[in-house]
């Protein structure tokens, strides 16, 4: 009886331990409880200590602000978008603002916003090509339905930078006169931003590419192909960015990879959590 | 050398008995005295900074003598030096374990 609230107080513990490390980190608390001849219930809850320190091992600054997985992505702007937005009309600066809210105020202020952005999208196109990379299907390819989530991503980070910048512009606006700007810079640049990152992300799980790989040489473009390889960790696909454009390869390709190549990358190693035995 | 000057007492009193030959968990705890939720964060921290290292006991061996297998802990070459400087830092620190001591001379 008791052994089993011993048991169950280190699986319990166990769950503060990161998933790859838990399998390990459970059987050596296991192995070491078979010694404990006294007082095991007070041994078993300092486990819970030593999980809180895996975990807080295994939180670092790096990975918390990493955009790896969407939801992270649209959080990372939702946040900043609802901050401003709270900016903006939550504070007593609001009041300041307010003659510009009479209907004639409105309606020119969004006009502003909308000539702004406008501008802003010239200047975008003439900065730098919007094409994303060909996508081609193959037999691997998912469903429609998944391989639309990539807009829908896409569309989500597009409608909320601009939010962004127009309520940062606003709660600046009372305090700073010209922050009607960051609207317009900080649209181009987020735009651009959005671009390179949908460009970088998988087209089926979304999570950012990794392990890029240089192929090639400069020197040797005319008999091979040579530029840079990224890989989903997940085994969904590959990216191949063309070093220099070519006429047969003038923009990034993704390839959609057979399910049965999954076993071969980190992600799907790690995932079997095995411990190890010597 | 970092790791040298961050170590704490406590670290090093466990670092000493690992040394010593206590190379498991529980090992530690009984022969220090300090609680689990002290010696097992320490353990990994240890290994982290490279002052000690892990194996797990074939399974035959536990199987032999009927016991689940033991993660053992083994102190490196640099956990030797950081002890070395703990032990000038903490002159009573030897005299934990007369064991070792004696083994030493």
């Amino acid at each position: 009886m008791l052994r089993t609230l011993h048991i169950a107080i280190l699986r319990n513990a166990a769950l503060l331990v990161p998933a790859p490390e838990r399998g390990e980190w459970l059987a050596e608390w296991k192995a070491e409880l078979c010694y404990v001849s006294h007082d095991a219930t007070h041994f078993c809850l300092g486990s819970f200590r030593d999980a809180l320190w895996l975990r807080r091992k295994s939180f670092s600054a790096r990975r918390a602000f990493s955009l790896d997985s969407p939801l992270r992505c649209v959080l990372f702007l939702a946040l900043p978008a609802a901050s401003s937005f709270l900016l903006a009309f939550g504070l007593p600066s609001r009041e300041l603002f307010m003659p510009l809210f009479s209907p004639q105020g409105e309606d020119q202020f969004a006009f502003g916003c909308f000539w702004l952005c406008f501008e802003s999208l010239l200047v975008l196109l003439t900065l730098n090509p919007l094409g994303l990379g060909e996508y081609p299907a193959n037999r691997y390819a998912p469903a429609l339905i998944i391989r639309l989530r990539r807009w829908v991503f896409l569309a989500i980070k597009i409608a909320l930078l601009p939010l962004i910048f127009m309520f940062a512009s606003i709660a600046l606006l009372p305090i700073f006169p010209p922050a009607l700007w960051i609207l317009f810079f900080g649209w181009i640049a987020g735009f651009r931003w959005a671009l390179a990152d949908q460009k970088q992300r998988c087209a089926v799980c979304l999570r950012l590419l990794s392990n890029p790989t240089r192929i090639g040489s400069p020197t040797q473009s005319i008999l091979g192909w040579y530029g840079t390889e990224l890989v989903c960790t997940r085994g969904h696909g590959m990216l191949y960015v063309p070093g220099a454009p070519t006429s047969w390869c003038s923009t990034q390709r993704w390839q959609y990879l057979d399910p049965t190549r999954s076993s071969l990358l980190p992600q799907a190693v790690t995932r079997r959590g095995a411990v190890p035995r010597l | 050398m970092a790791s040298e000057s961050r170590l704490s007492h406590t670290a090093a009193i466990i670092l000493q008995s690992i040394d010593a030959g206590h190379a498991y968990g529980f090992s530690v705890m009984e022969e220090t005295g300090l609680p689990s939720g002290t010696v097992y964060p320490a353990l990994r921290r240890l290994e982290r900074d490279g002052l000690i290292r892990s194996q797990w006991e074939s399974e035959k061996i536990a199987e032999t003598d009927q016991r689940p297998p033991r993660k053992y802990y083994r102190i490196t070459r640099t956990g030797k030096a950081t002890l070395a400087a703990s032990q000038k830092r903490y002159p009573l620190l030897a005299r934990l374990f007369p064991v070792h001591a004696e083994e030493k001379a």
